[in-house]
């Protein structure tokens, strides 16, 4: 499996970005949404790649991904979240003023999830990180009106409150609900994920943080599709117990020893074995 | 005009400075010609260099404004500007999209209208979507000069323009930024402008000040160097060529020029010293060789020449005859002899020879027997004689010697030793049956005084003169005596004027007689007679001749003689329109050099009749020659007359065989005139001989008798004391 893997992302290299293609959409908002499409074999399902929080489709973890489901003939979409900027290209700094919403994400996604769905029958949902959470979110929202993905493939699944080494302390938390009690609804800095100065209005910033790990648990119950879950042991950003807790829950649960948020190092090929059997399954 | 090599070689010093610094010159020129060009280029590329900078400060301003309208958060605050000025105040300046020294940003919407409602200074709050500026404002703030920069925001990857953006920044850290290579950046200075200016224009309101070149300032210095470098070199090489040359080819030279003058002054140096120097240059080398082989080969020459004048000497001093020494060869000797015996204490002692009764045995033998007797008897004389003792052979049968330190006691004993081989010799082995005999002089001195050495010739004559007296012995010592009795009239003063007169013609006074033509009693020309004065006293040509001819000096005299009357020619003392007739001894007129010594009274033929005047006695011995010399002096001018015609006894033998113009008859013929019995035999020889051609002249006239039968038996020409005695002032009037 490994020497294929090897061989794998030497011809990466030289035919990835050969049948790829930047797609940009209008999006709700007045914005317009990138994404890149590359077309696989028909007979295998599209998947759909969400990056996590403030980043791009060109993050490391979903690049790698895309581009080792697009050498396997699937069809992949990856788009980039515009997080309120037009065309967006570049992640998105904590100190930008983050007017975006989760459920302004949450629409971009069911726009990209409807495009997709028109040029093919069966889909499957992968997303990382906070990626994966916009995704149960997303499932949540639309669970009886909209489409049924072939599979949700889901790595290290976060959630924004009461998340381990979160800058989003109950202080912050309280910070931004206080400000809206008070009417203050212009931008502000708060501690968000990593972010220190997270500069954001408040109701926006409340948004995300609605979705904590029970809100997430709770959206992953009521998933209709099948779910992989795969967590790294050595993830920080989550509760440690969380992944046994969902596999007692009767979920599909993959822990991968030692790696962490990302999968670096050698638990890329993990990752890579994982999300290979994910699809396939 | 000519140089020394010294002064070449200071010209070719200063040549050699002259090339250099005109080298120098133009060198210097073309550098500065360079100088001119580069400060142009430099003008030129400073200008450029400015422009470019501008440009790429545009460039850069540009560029910086595009990155700021690229920038997402850019488009997303035109798309909602809702917290813009938030964005504006917390977010714009810190996020890095701008440069640092960003003095002012601002957004426009797509009608071109300000997000902010806050002026800038230096932006403006509105532009024109259509036209963005093209150019850039150029604004005093705290004296800093700014420029505005503007880009457009695009939407959907470029496709929709959704707003614009401008930035501010300030334009002099954009220009230095530039790399300059010309213009020293931190110079720079923008003049005070305001207003909007173009970017285009900014060019003319910018100071600086040009870097410092440092490699032209390394250049000039290193062609100041050289050109000072040059300098010296050039004055060093000058003295090196003026010491090379002056010194190193000069001195040189000059020991070669030092060298041929000591030849040329001393040239015995000639065959000892040789040119040994080696000579530093080849050529100078080459001629030193030259030199030595050419003295090798003079030297060669040389030593031929010393060879052969030794030859010609040694046949100068010998008697060919007799192979003893000559009379040339025992004068030099003697005056050695005098040389060293002069204040010294040396025994002197002469010594002469003579053979008696020789001309009997030449008269009755014949002459080549008395050659064979000459020789017998010098042969005999010298194997007496001691090592380094020679006979010298004075002339005819007279032989004489000088030995030193030799007394009178020890002359006598050699005397007497060869008077003793010659008495024993047996002369009938060479065919002479009579007894030969001779006689033996002596005399000598001690005393080292020059008249005494003077002396000791006559002294030994009279000595032999009286050995020869019947009666006498055969070798006799002088005594003072002598003197008186043989010889009295030869006293030793009359010796001594006659030998000086012949040595430095001192006391030679010449007489002249007149010689009258008889036809019309005018004087034809003079014939010259020597006499010799000695202090107030003349001596006549009767003591002199006597002592000329013992010691064989006839020629000599002949040769003063003729000195003293060329130089009575020379100064005209003889009257024009005469002539003179000199009188040539025997030896004079065989002498091979005798056309020689006369050629100097050539010149005054024209002007006078010149006749010689010779003796039968000169003609008997040497015929040939004599002959030959008088045919000579006849084919040059002169006249020849044949003198005491008839004294002799073959007179008409030799008057017929000799080229004679004219005949003198003896005195005794004419005074045979007067005898009637003679008188017919006169009158026919004179006929016949006037038929034959010759001019005659009768000698001895002192009566007008005498003149009226010489004159009508055909004579030409008269000679006497009736026209007058010899003397020394010539007599012009008409005799009577």
């Amino acid at each position: 499996m490994k020497d294929r893997l090897i061989i794998f992302l030497l011809l990466l290299c030289f035919s990835a970005s050969l049948f790829s293609k930047e797609l940009s959409i209008p999006l709700n908002n007045s914005l317009h949404g990138l994404a890149e499409y590359t077309e696989g074999d028909k007979d295998k399902p599209a998947v759909l790649i969400l990056h996590g929080i403030l980043q791009t489709r060109n993050f490391s973890t979903t690049q790698k991904i895309g581009d080792f489901l697009e050498e396997s003939g699937y069809t992949t979409l990856r788009p980039t979240i515009s997080l309120g900027v037009d065309s967006r290209k570049t992640s998105l700094a904590c100190e930008a003023i983050h007017t975006h919403t989760m459920e302004s994400d949450i629409e971009e996604i069911a726009q990209w999830v409807q495009w997709l769905k028109k040029k093919h029958q069966k889909i499957i949902l992968l997303g990382h990180s906070a990626g994966a959470s916009l995704l149960v979110a997303y499932l949540d929202k639309y669970k009886n009106t909209h489409i049924t993905p072939e599979k949700i493939i889901l790595v290290s699944l976060a959630y924004f409150g009461n998340r381990p080494s979160s800058n989003a302390t109950s202080a912050e938390i309280d910070k931004a609900r206080k400000a809206v009690a008070a009417g203050q609804l212009g931008p502000a800095s708060f501690g968000f994920i990593y972010c220190n100065n997270y500069v954001s209005p408040p109701e926006a910033y409340l948004s995300y943080i609605e979705w904590s790990q029970q809100r997430v648990t709770e959206g992953l119950i009521n998933i209709s599709s099948p779910v992989s879950l795969l967590f790294g042991a050595g993830d920080k950003r989550i509760e440690q117990t969380w992944p046994a807790k969902l596999s007692e829950m009767g979920m599909d649960v993959h822990i991968t020893d030692e790696a962490n948020h990302f999968f670096h190092g050698s638990h890329e090929f993990d990752l890579l074995d994982f999300i290979e059997n994910a699809v396939d399954s | 005009m000519k140089f020394s090599l010294k002064q070449y070689a200071f010209l070719l010093s200063c040549l050699t400075i002259f090339i250099f610094l005109g080298f120098g010159w133009y060198t210097y020129n073309q550098i500065e010609s360079a100088k001119i060009i580069l400060a142009d280029w430099k003008f030129k590329s400073t200008n450029e260099e400015l422009s470019e900078a501008i440009t790429k400060a545009a460039e850069q301003g540009t560029q910086a404004a595009r990155k700021f309208a690229e920038w997402g958060e850019s488009g997303q605050q035109i798309l909602n500007s809702s917290f813009y000025s938030y964005w504006r105040e917390q977010r714009m300046m810190s996020a890095g999209f701008l440069p640092t020294n960003t003095l002012a940003a601002n957004l426009y919407n797509v009608q071109g209208e300000s997000l902010s409602d806050v002026s800038e200074l230096t932006l403006p709050f509105r532009i024109d979507p259509q036209k963005l500026p093209q150019h850039f404002i150029i604004h005093e703030k705290n004296n800093v000069a700014h420029a505005a920069f503007f880009a457009p925001v695009y939407s959907q990857g470029g496709k929709t323009t959704i707003g614009f953006v401008s930035i501010s920044l300030p334009i002099l850290p954009l220009i230095s930024n530039y790399k300059f290579y010309h213009i020293d950046e931190k110079s720079i200075k923008i003049k005070a402008k305001s207003g909007h200016t173009p970017m285009t224009e900014i060019i003319h309101y910018i100071d600086y000040e040009k870097k410092k070149d440092i490699s032209s300032v390394v250049v000039q210095t290193i062609l100041d160097n050289a050109s000072q470098g040059l300098l010296i070199a050039s004055l060093i090489i000058a003295v090196l060529l003026y010491v090379l040359l002056g010194y190193g080819i000069k001195r040189p030279l000059q020991s070669l020029i030092d060298h041929i003058y000591l030849l040329r002054k001393n040239p015995d140096f000639l065959h000892s010293g040789r040119f040994l120097k080696e000579l530093p240059i080849k050529e100078l080398n080459e001629v030193s060789q030259a030199l030595n082989a050419y003295q090798e080969e003079l030297n060669n020459v040389y030593g031929s020449l010393d060879e052969k004048n030794k030859e010609l000497l040694e046949l100068a001093n010998t008697d060919a005859l007799t192979s003893m020494k000559n009379r040339r060869a025992f004068n030099e000797h003697w005056q050695q002899v005098c040389h060293i015996a002069e204040n010294s204490r040396l025994d002197i002692c002469m010594m002469l020879f003579d053979i008696d009764h020789f001309k009997a045995i030449n008269d009755s033998y014949g002459h080549q027997m008395g050659d064979e007797v000459l020789v017998a008897i010098s042969g005999l004389i010298n194997s007496e004689f001691r090592k380094g003792e020679l006979l010298y052979r004075l002339g005819g049968d007279e032989f004489g010697t000088v030995i030193i330190n030799c007394n009178e006691k020890t002359g006598l004993e050699i005397a007497h030793r060869c008077n003793e081989s010659v008495s024993s010799f047996n002369f009938s082995s060479l065919g002479i049956m009579e007894k030969v005999q001779i006689s033996i002089g002596i005399s000598c001195t001690q005393s080292g005084n020059k008249a005494d050495l003077d002396n000791l010739s006559w002294q030994a004559d009279s000595a032999v003169f009286q050995a020869k007296r019947p009666g006498e012995q055969s070798v006799m010592a002088y005594q003072p005596e002598m003197a008186a009795s043989s010889r009295s009239l030869f006293s030793n003063w009359i010796y001594s004027a006659v030998f000086k007169a012949i040595e430095t013609g001192d006391g030679i006074k010449i007489h002249y007689q007149p010689i009258v033509e008889l036809s019309n009693n005018t004087i034809n020309y003079y014939e010259s007679l020597v006499r010799i004065q000695h202090k107030d006293e003349i001596i006549p040509p009767s003591h002199i001749f006597p002592i000329i001819s013992a010691r064989n000096l006839d020629m000599e005299m002949d040769q003063v003689i003729v000195k003293a009357i060329l130089d009575d020619l020379e100064k005209q003392r003889i009257p024009a329109g005469t002539g003179v007739s000199i009188n040539l001894s025997g030896p004079s007129v065989s002498s091979t050099d005798l056309i020689n010594w006369l050629q100097p009274l050539r010149k005054y033929l024209k002007q006078y009749k010149l006749v010689f005047e010779v003796t039968e006695t000169a003609l008997i011995s040497q015929m040939s020659k004599a002959t030959d010399n008088l045919n000579k002096l006849k084919s040059m001018g002169f006249l020849i007359a044949l003198d005491d015609f008839g004294s002799g006894y073959s007179s008409l033998r030799y008057l017929g065989s000799m080229p004679v113009d004219i005949v003198k008859f003896d005195i005794s013929l004419i005074k045979d005139l007067e005898n009637p019995k003679q008188h017919k035999l006169i009158l026919s020889l004179c006929k016949m001989i006037n038929e034959i051609g010759y001019e005659m002249v009768a000698e001895g006239i002192e009566h007008t008798e005498t003149h009226q039968r010489v004159f009508h038996a055909g004579f030409d020409y008269g000679q006497g004391f009736l026209y007058g005695k010899p003397a020394e002032n010539f007599k012009t009037n008409k005799p009577r």
